[in-house]
């Protein structure tokens, strides 16, 4: 049963797939632009003009692979709501749970694929750039895992409250925009246990509410 | 008026089993007080006006919606405790269709069949070529009527005991609707399904139903055999010597209406007794007795709730 699931959910995922290379060929577009751009203006450009574009598209793709862990979470339970085929689910002799489960870990591998290309890009990039010598730091690492984290969680949370692929996104999104800037305003720093402590605690309360709502909406909705 | 039962069943062959049903939505019941048996291998067509409580009905049937008073026993088991036991009992072909849209013919059988332990492959082989289903188009390039007898296939492959139809014909064309008929009788002639069913052809619900039970206001007004609604159930005009409109308290009238210097009674229950009693009831010489059509019964039954309540 779990596997004809996660086939439903992956195969659901297919056109979310082509959307997602689509926006991860966008930075490198830019790159062809600018490349393009060089060569008929003829400006002066450094040695190694190419080879920061791209380091740079790199490092805005994991940028947007985040936003798209919104899109992902948004998806897995949203897009069923909104078009009412989860109405067809609630018709067969599914656990909900085991639905919820399916959902979420075809949601979190995919989403996990995307940080783990875009990151492995952008590692690529950065061994070639020697001169550079780009310096990330745990504390940067933790505010993008916390940030997936929250788009994670938000986003799941309101796919299920609210049924729209498109407000769960944009939650998911502002969750993670809004979180880091309330820690600033309270003063609380990556390097603060508090840090990890409320992104953690946020995730999985978002996380499990957005179950909840989900199994219930799946045994008996009006 | 009072609800009516007359059919045979008894509670230990009764597959579906509801007392005192009720579920409300607000402040407002949706059903109320439905109580209703239906024997294995029989089919029960619910008639009702647009909100009457059909659907609402058929979905506590199916464990889709948790009842709020009284309970329910689907092929011996409680939908709303025991819902996964009772879909895989259970093939319900709601009112609209939400397959996936992105899956072919082939793989929504496939996806549905995972979920039934007695799925049959023979029996959906035979239906979707009986019903000319391309098991490799995709369900979004079928037509509304395609979709309506795929659910029908998903819905009969795993054997049901039971199948529930809330209005899946509404808005088919006539081939379609007939073909989708015919497939309903001949599983029931084929396995002695049980059957609900609900549907405001009343053509469709006389051709398929044992039992017919009138839903209105969320209340069961009637629960009786097609047969015996439709030969008991008649309809006497007596004309008034007077202008004086006479009130006829007896149990089994249904309706009463006054048309012209026509006074019009439903009963329920015809016999020469009741027609002797409406007779001197309304002082009349002259009376005559109508037999009456599914159609007319359905809307005295809904008068008569109006004009009682």
């Amino acid at each position: 049963m779990m596997r004809t699931l996660v086939w439903r959910d992956f195969r659901r995922f297919v056109p979310t797939y082509i959307a997602v290379g689509i926006m991860f060929m966008i930075p490198y577009l830019f790159v062809a632009v600018d490349g393009a751009y060089i060569a008929m203006s003829g400006r002066h450009h450094s040695a190694n003009w190419l080879r920061d574009d791209l380091l740079v598209a790199s490092y805005f793709n994991v940028i947007i692979a985040i936003a798209i862990c919104a899109i992902f979470s948004a998806t897995s339970i949203g897009g069923d709501v909104g078009d009412k085929t989860l109405g067809f689910c609630r018709i067969l002799p599914v656990d909900p749970l085991i639905d919820a489960a399916s959902r979420f870990l075809v949601m979190l591998s995919s989403s996990f694929l995307a940080i783990g290309i875009s990151v492995l890009v952008f590692m690529v990039f950065r061994s070639i750039d020697h001169e550079r010598q780009i310096h990330q730091d745990d504390e940067q690492r933790l505010v993008l895992m916390g940030s997936a984290a929250v788009c994670i969680g938000v986003g799941w949370l309101f796919s299920s409250l609210v049924g729209s692929v498109g407000i769960a996104t944009v939650a998911g999104i502002a969750g993670a925009i809004l979180v880091p800037f309330a820690l600033e305003l309270f003063d609380v720093s990556p390097s603060n246990w508090l840090y990890v402590f409320t992104y953690s605690v946020i995730s999985i309360a978002c996380i499990v509410a957005g179950t909840a709502i989900h199994v219930r909406r799946f045994q008996n909705s009006s | 008026m009072t609800s009516q039962k007359n059919h045979t069943s008894t509670i230990s062959d009764a597959v579906i089993d509801m007392r005192g049903l009720g579920r409300v939505f607000g402040r407002q019941w949706a059903v109320r007080d439905v109580d209703l048996e239906i024997p294995k291998g029989r089919s029960l067509g619910l008639l009702g006006l647009n909100g009457a409580g059909k659907t609402t009905t058929i979905k506590m049937l199916m464990g889709l919606l948790r009842p709020t008073a009284g309970s329910v026993s689907v092929a011996g088991f409680d939908p709303a405790v025991d819902s996964l036991e009772v879909k895989r009992r259970v093939g319900y072909v709601p009112e609209q269709q939400f397959i996936y849209k992105w899956m072919r013919v082939r793989e929504a059988v496939v996806y549905c069949k995972a979920f039934y332990p007695t799925w049959d492959d023979a029996t959906c082989d035979r239906w979707l070529k009986t019903l000319e289903l391309d098991p490799h188009k995709k369900v979004k390039h079928l037509s509304k009527g395609m979709v309506v007898k795929l659910a029908f296939v998903l819905a009969v492959s795993h054997q049901p005991e039971v199948l529930l139809l809330d209005e899946p014909m509404a808005g088919l064309d006539p081939i379609a609707r007939e073909e989708f008929l015919d497939g309903v009788v001949q599983t029931i002639c084929d396995r002695g399904v049980t059957v609900v069913f609900s549907s405001h052809t009343l053509g469709d619900v006389q051709r398929l139903a044992d039992e017919i039970g009138i839903i209105h206001d969320g209340r069961l007004l009637v629960h009786r055999d097609v047969d015996d609604l439709l030969t008991q159930t008649k309809r006497i005009h007596a004309v008034l010597p007077n202008g004086d409109v006479p009130t006829i308290e007896m149990e089994d009238v249904v309706c009463q209406r006054v048309r012209e210097r026509e006074l019009l009674v439903t009963v329920s229950s015809y016999g020469e007794d009741v027609l002797g009693q409406v007779r001197s009831a309304a002082g009349a010489d002259h009376v005559e007795v109508e037999d009456l059509v599914l159609e007319e019964v359905f809307k005295d039954y809904v008068r008569g709730w109006r004009m009682a309540s």
